[in-house]
Parts: C-alpha cells; structure tokens; sequence
C-alpha cells in the first residue's frame, strides 16, 4: 500500500530580500506602484507590429530601444530585453551581488518561469524563410531566444551565477510554480538563495491563439463585471531574490505559503467549480500555518475571461465566504501569462509596503452570480498577508502566500 | 537526497518500454536508430483526447503510463514532472508558419496544445490525477535538471513522484538549427520510501566537476549526444546490468555542476508490507 503522507506542518517563511518589477506601468517598483495609487492603467489599443487585431495590450515601452548587454548579443530578443529592463531597477542587481559574496556564485540558483519565451524571433525569422528552400534566415540563435530556458540562461550568465538553473513553463502559471521550486530547492541545501523570476513578452503566438479562443476582449478587460468580454495581453517581467530566513535577520517580507494543484478536467477551461483552484488556496494556508481569515487582500487570477472569472469566485467563495476583499489587478497591467504569477505577487508585496488593496480596475458592474467580496474602490488600510492566484492552459493551478515577516 | 525508484519506463526507435531496452543497454542486441518506432501505448487517454493529442504528447502519456504500471501506484497519487527541451515541435512549428501566412489563422485546439504542460495536462485529465504537476527545460540538461526537481519535490514534499523525460524532433526548417536526433523519451517513478516494488534507492546530489561518462557504443553514443531527453542512458545502463552492484553515475548539469546519482540495488518484494 502507499505511504501516508505525514501531516505537513507550516513551513518556515523564506525571506525575499529584494525584488523588481517592470510591465505595461513601467519600469520598476515605483511606477507600479504609482499606477495603483492614481488608477492609471497600462493599457492600450493594440499597437505591436502589424497585428491587426481590435483589442487591447499591456506593452512595456521602449524595448525596441533597450538591446542586451553586447557580451550577451546572441540572446537578443524581446524577452531577453524584458528581463534585462527589469533587472536593471530597483538595485537589484547590486542585491544578488551582495548574495553572490555572501554564498558564492554556484550557491545561487537561477528559476525562470515563462509561457511562450522569446518565440517571437522564431515568427519572424519564419516571416523571412528563402521561398526557394524554406530555410529560415541566418543567424537563428534558437537556444539563445526561444528554447524554453533562454531567459532562464540569459538571466543566470547576465548576472554571473553558477548555481542550480530550472526554467517552468506551465502556461499562466509558470512564474508563481518558480516560488515553490526555490523554496524546495533550498529546503533541499542544493543553494543558499534563489533569483526566482518570471518573463513573458508580447508575441503573436498568444494573441492570435487566444483570439483564435475568442478570450481577447476589444476593450481594456474587465475581470469580475457582469460584461466581462475576455482578456487584455500583456507583457512583464518580475524577480524576487529568497534566501533563508535565518540568513536575513533584517528582511520584513517573505513567502509564507505556496499551493499547487490540477484541474484534470479540460486543456483550456477551468473545472467550472473551481475545484482545482480551491485544493491550490487550500494547500497554500495549509503550508503556511494560516487560515482564511489571517488573509487581508487576495489578488486574484482574475483574467475577464468568462470562465476564468466565475470559477475562481466559487473557489474564493467557498474558502474565504464574502469576508476577504479581492481584486484583479489584469485591468492595470493585462494578463501577462508566464509572468502573471510574479508580477501579482510583488504587486501583494507592494500593497503590503504601502497599505493599499486596490480595486478592480474597469470593473463596472460586478457580475451578479459572483459571491466572493470583489472591491471595486481602492481601500487604505494595513495588510499583512495577501494571497495571488494563478491558474493556467492545462488546469496548472499555483496559489502563493506573501507577508509581513519578522513581526 | 535519497529517493527509491519504483518504476521505469523507456520509448524510442525498436524500443517499447523498459523489457526491450535493457538487451539494448546491455549490448545484447545492437541500437539501430533507424528501428520503427512502436506504436504509443495511449488507451489511458480518453477518446477525444486521443484524438487531440500530437506525437509529443503521445510520447509523454505512454512514458507516464508505463513507469506508473511498473511500480503499482495507484496512478491519482504521484506529483509529475514533464521534462522536455522544446515539447511538442511539430506544432510550434505549424504555428509559427500559420503567423507566417496571409491569414494568421491559428487553430484553438493547436494553440491550447503548444504549452509546454500540453502533456502534464492530457495526462492529469486522463488519470484525474489533482497533484501537482509541472513542465520543466533546460536545452541539453533538461533531463537532469528534471531529475534534480523529480527528486527535490520526492524528499522536500514526501511525496511520489512522476518524472517523464521526451523529445521529438523538430520537422524542417527548424530542424536544421536544433537538430534532435530521434523521437526519445525515459521515464521514472521515484518514492520517498522504500517499497515492495523498489529496484533501488538513487541517491543524488550535485558534485563539482565535469567528469566523462562511461563509453557507450557507438550508436547509444549517437542517442545520448543527439537527443537531450537521452542524457541519462548511462543511468538506465547501470539499472539494466545483469548482476545490480552499488554505484555511482555521474551526468552531465550546469558548468561547474554535475549530478552524481548513486544506485543501490534492492531487491523487489524485500520489504513486508
């Protein structure tokens, strides 16, 4: 017979000692941050290449103008341009060097999460194939741009570590599953911190595909309402840097919990209950020690598709009833899949640091079928521990935990 | 990190699972890369699915289905992971030739079956199986790297785990860029305790250095270099000897890293349960 699983005691929290984010709001912590406060959101009409689609996008400007470090050329492409861009802020950088003194550079993992990587080099090198041959043109730095662990490569050699590399690509949920990786990795002595990060970029693979699903919406996106018509795309890039939390007496933020789970009901719709997503939710207050009511704000998945967004209200509902307020913050920066998971958790650690919950931005009517408290105002108030949701193609469903530690 | 290996699972040219690998393995009867493929064991897979699922997936289901058949889990339990350099090549290519049309038109179905978990997810579906399940690369080490997680979460989660590592080639013109040799594929079902089916307790860390494997022939050579999901023959080569004798593989991961998994053979049905 199999073995019983030992009851799982709360994890200790891993501290995350910094962290950075860039999306369609801008580069770094600040303008995030900023766009919360004032409900500016980054979305606009499509405006990327020739994509002649009636929808909106959450596009970081200025890429086109930002290549890779030259000792790196080979891996220049949009994604790697992302990710470069988000490193670049918030002195990162100058914390993973404090983390490489302290550790080593081979004691320094590297996990990437990202859905489509940088596949967009690969549709345009396709666009200038030789009509004779078919042969794409030279030079195609496959590996470099689009093999799945290009950004995880390109971000390990750019920031000069040696340590363990993993790149998750599980669709939209890609970059919160990086959290639960690093805490394993650790837990497992095979590092002492991690640069766990997530890297997603516009391309057309995901906006056609999607519009090929009819999930794109030709409005900004407006996740929870009544008239939700679907997503709006977008693009970003987020990284956190863990280490113990033994290791960093000082830090006064952490995960507490992370959840995963499948659907095992459909490729690319949601198990209508929300059965899936409620064993991630479940699995990360049970990892954490914590039960619902320690929660302050979820940040929910939330994409405006209509699926999405009612089978996550079940989920919601049933764990956290109508006392938990919730928003999605997809009509700020657009649903920027493989780095949503990222992206929503920093954007918690920000609402932590600033003591706002944020509204669900264009929502006007909340769908009346709903049952879970979704804000609409951004509420002022002090909040510990925000729950982020992330649900992906495949029924991939990961729940992550962040908070106040050390308190 | 000390798991136990339960069940094995192997796929490729002439080969159908794990039986006929280990005459391969042993030298018994040579490699031919040029073998038929057998045909996917994917009964497991609803019908609809069957339908809907391309060689990359097939590939991973029958991978899956024969490490959980080899060790007798019950196939709802194990955590997976799909461990893959590029997934399903056949359809990111005909998406990126669609894009490359007049038209842009890109099926639903394809788009939904170029994630990377296309395989985690058909195999979840088909054995309602709710654990977690992810998709993992890592260019030439992916198969190590997916080791290093199927084991981390083993001991880390006390849990079972299923780790499937594919490849399928990609058609033209990608095919000249990033050659992969041969449809390929291995799989393992890894415990945290020993049971009455383990065949051995692997016990894997990372060590310095870049040491050579052991000399294989010259055509399983060809599979190991030319298909990434094959890096990790010469640990099937050590599980097929004949007489089982503790030691230490070690494989390829990321420079100055390598990934030393020790094997301590066991006897199946040694431990009463």
């Amino acid at each position: 017979m199999p073995h019983a699983k030992p009851p799982q005691a709360a994890m200790v929290p891993l501290a995350i000692t910094e962290f950075t984010l860039s999306n369609a709001l801008g580069f770094g912590k600040a303008a995030t941050r900023d766009a919360l406060r004032q409900q500016r959101s980054g979305l606009i009409p499509c405006n990327f290449l020739d994509v002649a689609l009636n929808t909106y996008i959450g596009r970081v400007a200025d890429l086109e103008q930002r290549p890779v470090t030259p000792r790196l050329a080979a891996f220049d492409c949009r994604n790697n341009r992302l990710a470069q861009a988000a490193l670049q802020q918030d002195a990162f950088e100058a914390a993973v060097d404090t983390a490489k003194l302290r550790y080593g550079a081979h004691r320094v993992a590297v996990i990437i999460g990202t859905s489509t990587s940088g596949i967009l080099s690969t549709e345009l090198a396709f666009r200038a194939r030789d009509p004779e041959t078919g042969a794409l043109p030279t030079p195609v730095h496959y590996r470099e741009t689009h093999e799945l662990s290009s950004s995880a490569e390109f971000v390990r050699q750019y920031l000069q570590l040696s340590g363990p590399v993993l790149a998750i690509s599980t669709a939209c949920s890609s970059s919160a599953k990086v959290f639960a990786s690093a805490w394993r990795m650790l837990q497992a002595d095979l590092c002492d911190a991690v640069v766990a990060g997530g890297v997603d970029s516009l391309c057309l693979t995901t906006l056609y595909g999607f519009s090929s699903l009819e999930l794109v919406a030709a409005e900004p996106c407006r996740p929870a309402d009544q008239n939700r018509g679907g997503i709006s795309i977008g693009e970003a890039a987020g990284f956190a840097l863990l280490e113990r939390i033994q290791n960093a007496p000082d830090a006064s933020l952490g995960l507490l919990g992370y959840g995963e789970s499948v659907d095992a009901y459909h490729m690319s719709t949601p198990q209508p209950e929300g059965l899936g997503a409620a064993l991630a939710m479940q699995r990360a207050l049970d990892r954490a020690g914590l039960a619902a009511g320690d929660i302050d704000y979820i940040n929910l998945h939330g994409t405006a598709s209509r699926s999405n967004d009612s089978a996550e209200d079940h989920a919601v509902s049933r764990l956290f009833g109508r006392q938990t307020p919730c928003s999605s913050t997809k009509g700020w920066t657009g649903h920027t899949l493989g780095a949503a998971g990222i992206t929503e958790a920093l954007i918690g650690l920000l609402c932590i640091e600033h003591s706002l919950i944020p509204g669900s931005l264009n929502t006007r009517q909340i769908d009346p079928t709903f049952m879970s408290r979704i804000t609409l105002e951004p509420i002022s108030q002090p909040v510990r521990r925000v729950l982020s949701n992330s649900f992906g193609f495949g029924g991939n469903n990961a729940s992550l935990i962040v908070g106040r530690i050390n308190i | 990190m000390n798991v136990y290996l339960d069940g094995i699972g192997v796929f490729g040219p002439g080969i159908a699972d794990w039986a006929a690998a280990i005459g391969l393995l042993r030298g018994e009867r040579p490699f031919d890369c040029a073998a038929n493929l057998p045909a996917f064991n994917v009964a497991c897979l609803p019908a609809t699915e069957r339908r809907r699922a391309g060689t990359s997936v097939q590939l991973a289901v029958d991978l899956a289905a024969q490490a959980i058949t080899a060790a007798g889990i019950d196939p709802t339990l194990p955590a997976a992971v799909f461990a893959s350099t590029s997934g399903d090549t056949h359809v990111l290519t005909d998406i990126c030739a669609a894009l490359a049309s007049k038209d842009r038109l890109i099926s639903p179905m394809r788009f939904h079956n170029s994630v990377h978990n296309a395989a985690a997810g058909y195999w979840t579906i088909a054995q309602r199986n709710r654990e977690p399940a992810t998709a993992v690369a890592l260019h030439t080490l992916t198969a190590s790297a997916g080791l290093l997680e199927a084991a981390t979460q083993v001991v880390t989660e006390h849990t079972p785990v299923l780790l499937v590592i594919y490849d399928i080639p990609f058609p033209p013109p990608l095919s000249a860029v990033e050659p992969i040799l041969t449809v390929f594929g291995m799989s393992f079902l890894l415990q945290p305790e020993q049971t009455a089916r383990s065949v051995a307790r692997l016990s894997i860390c990372l060590v310095a250095g870049n040491e050579a494997c052991a000399p294989m022939s010259p055509a399983l050579e060809a599979l190991r270099s030319g298909v990434p999901a094959a890096l990790l023959l010469p640990l099937l080569t050590a599980l097929a000897e004949p007489a089982p004798r503790v030691q230490t593989v070690v494989v390829p991961y990321v420079a100055p890293h390598a990934l030393a998994v020790g094997i301590t053979p066991l006897a199946p049905g040694a431990v009463a349960l």
